[in-house]
């Protein structure tokens, strides 16, 4: 049974040697759908590893309160999607903030409120640019650093912004005398205090672009735009062993305080991900969707392809089976060059998939990820398209009647 | 049962379509045939020669009737025990020889032993041995179309023996062949015929029949005539076949047909068989 294996394998390498650019092509087809599932994959892991090890930078004492929206999550989705402004739905509010502080165990809390806004300068007038609303203790929990000045203080916060890296560049052209300066918002006019050190991570468990970003007081973005919407609220625990209890009692705390809505999470540790997880996953679950969509045409070419060999070959069939060659003979002898065909595809496609993985990461923050895992479920799911599309073609090879098959000469 | 018998059909019947469109290919059709005869079937178009053969060589299924080979029934096995024997003990010669193209002389040859669990290097050894015995040898990696019609059915007739088959069938084997290439290859299967094989052979050509020892001439799925022209004494002893079925035997086997002359070259070509297949 092994040397027939063999046998079956050689006769398959034979036959897509002597069809050469049909092979490949067919090849080629398996290839881009498994290329772009790889490269949906690795892109998708390379971004929750860039989330997981920014959690774990921060350090293992953080806990997160999220706003949950009440309606479900497609429908949440959607409106996420629609609308110009993603933030808009909360119902955490600065009073909550001071609920959280009163509970035990706990060294720090910070706001996070995010809104757009026209930014102007003396010299230039950036429009959506983000505003982040806070408060002092934001700067005692996230770990950036100030290129120039200081943060905000208690003597300066109601009319002072902290600019990101890129924003003071592109509004002073400059970050060295950037301090010091006023920029407008709304018509208010605020001091910039401090210019943050260039951080480059685009992608965080905040959702800001801390680069683009200008920092500011909660109170005082409260007051230019009439109504802030608090995203994420940070909280720094003194002690790490007692993370659960800290968050049961943010949670009841809370609860208390919203009398008993409870319309918020509370999360810690390895379940803080990317604020927009679950938008992020339907979006790489759909694309994930498309590049299978792909691998089932490139099925369809391999199974088209077999069955126009099948055709050409009728008349060998015809003889092999005169000599002595059973069904099954040929049935595997069919589907052999159909498996190898497609994993001929999918070798190629994981490839390709990496290599433009790791193009893509060239002009993104995140590396690519590789995990034995996904190379594994790559070609196991080659090898299962390569039996469904081959063995059609295989079991009409095999069905043939060797006496009609003999006839039917060149 | 006499020990001779190799094949035996009984009220064998093939039958085409239903009802009024009803016609038969065979119709009750008996026959005997020994170890060691050649025979030739004759007879017009349409009168079931071809499906005769076919049913003899398990390409094809009687509708209904018995078919003993080797003292089984064969008519109602399975269709992989069909494949089975069909590689090893049937071996067909076609009038358009059915080599197929994309392969070399050499691989064209060793098919039959693909399925009869060769290793590569036993399976080109053994074609190459075949080969030579039809001077085709220094052709070996030449394609099918490279070759004249002649030389192509010598590929094809040493394609037929490589497996040591019992029963060689060939369906008009001269067919497509001029005059020269025809005796040629005539003198290939009698040489065959010489060895012990019984050679089933259709023709429409009068003149070949000087080669058999049996002639039947076929008319509507019947036998017409049925002229023996070798008493059965005389057939050549089959050897080879019965060193293929059972190995361990051979020094039996040759006690039980003592009566041939040349029983020491036959011996040694044992040998040499035997050899060839380690």
């Amino acid at each position: 049974m092994a040397l027939l294996l063999r046998t079956h394998y050689k006769l398959a390498k034979a036959s897509i040697r002597e069809n050469r650019t049909r092979s490949f092509l067919t090849c080629l087809g398996i290839a881009i759908g498994v290329a772009s599932i790889i490269l949906i994959l690795s892109l998708m892991g390379g971004i929750s590893n860039l989330v997981k090890s920014e959690v774990s930078e921060i350090g293992s004492d953080l806990i997160v309160v999220r706003p949950i929206s009440t309606k479900d999550s497609i429908t949440n989705i959607v409106e996420e999607l629609t609308s110009a402004n993603s933030f808009q739905k909360s119902n955490l509010s600065v009073a909550d903030v001071k609920t959280i502080k009163k509970v035990e165990g706990i060294s720090a809390v910070a706001p996070i409120a995010v809104s757009t806004n026209t930014v102007a300068s003396e010299k230039n007038t950036f429009s959506s640019v983000p505003v982040l609303g806070t408060n002092l203790d934001f700067i005692k929990i996230e770990p950036l650093a100030l290129r120039y000045g200081a943060f905000l203080t208690e003597n300066n916060e109601g009319n002072s912004v902290v600019l990101g890296h890129t924003l003071s560049l592109a509004l002073f052209n400059t970050i060295n005398s950037t301090v010091g300066k006023t920029v407008t918002i709304m018509g208010e006019k605020f001091m910039v205090v401090g210019v943050l050190d260039s951080i480059d991570k685009s992608i965080n468990f905040d959702n800001v672009d801390f680069d683009n970003a200008l920092i500011m007081d909660i109170n005082a973005l409260d007051k230019i735009t009439g109504s802030t919407q608090i995203q994420q609220i940070n909280i720094k625990a003194n002690n790490t062993d007692s993370l659960p209890k800290i968050s049961e009692d943010i949670e009841s705390a809370l609860v208390n305080q919203k009398l008993g809505d409870k319309n918020f999470s509370v999360s810690y540790g390895d379940k803080i991900t990317h604020p927009a997880s679950s938008l992020f996953m339907i979006v790489s679950g759909m694309l994930t969707l498309v590049a299978m969509i792909s691998l089932v045409v490139g099925g369809i070419g391999v199974m088209n392809i077999m069955l126009v060999s099948v055709s050409e070959r009728n008349h060998e069939i015809g003889i092999r089976k005169a000599v002595g060659a059973s069904s099954r003979n040929i049935l595997m002898q069919f589907l052999f060059e159909a498996l190898i065909l497609s994993i001929l595809g999918g070798i190629l496609g994981l490839i390709l998939g990496y290599v433009l993985a790791f193009i893509i990461s060239t002009i993104t923050p995140f590396a690519p990820h590789i995990s034995l895992g996904i190379i594994l479920v790559t070609f196991l799911t080659t090898l299962v398209v390569g039996i469904i599309f081959g063995i059609y073609p295989a079991l009409k090879a095999a069905s043939k009647n060797p006496i009609d098959s003999l006839k039917h000469y060149r | 049962m006499s020990e001779n018998i190799l094949i035996e059909l009984k009220g064998l019947t093939k039958r085409y379509g239903y009802g009024d469109t009803e016609s038969f290919a065979l119709k009750d059709f008996d026959l005997t045939i020994k170890r060691g005869e050649f025979i030739m079937i004759m007879g017009p178009s349409g009168c079931g020669k071809t499906t005769l053969l076919n049913i003899i060589g398990l390409l094809d299924r009687a509708t209904y009737g018995e078919y003993i080979l080797n003292g089984e029934n064969v008519a109602g096995i399975s269709a992989r025990r069909q494949a089975r024997l069909r590689a090893k003990k049937i071996g067909f010669v076609f009038q358009n020889f059915n080599l197929i193209e994309d392969l070399s002389i050499l691989e064209n040859v060793a098919l039959p032993l693909v399925y009869t669990g060769y290793s590569k290097t036993a399976r080109l050894k053994n074609a190459s041995s075949a080969l030579k015995r039809f001077h085709l040898q220094e052709r070996e990696y030449y394609f099918p179309y490279q070759l004249s019609g002649g030389q192509q059915q010598r590929v094809a007739i040493a394609r037929a023996i490589v497996g040591n088959p019992e029963i060689i069938l060939a369906d008009e084997p001269t067919g497509n062949l001029d005059s020269r290439s025809s005796h040629i290859v005539m003198e290939e299967l009698k040489a065959i015929h010489e060895e012990g094989n019984t050679i089933i052979m259709v023709t429409h050509n009068p003149a070949l029949t000087v080669y058999a020892t049996r002639v039947i001439n076929m008319l509507d799925g019947q036998i017409d005539t049925d002229v023996k022209t070798v008493a059965d004494a005389n057939l050549p002893q089959p050897i080879s076949v019965k060193i293929k079925r059972k190995k361990k035997e051979t020094e039996t086997v040759e006690i039980i047909t003592p009566e041939n002359d040349d029983e020491e070259k036959n011996k040694e070509e044992k040998k040499h068989k035997k050899g060839r297949r380690k």
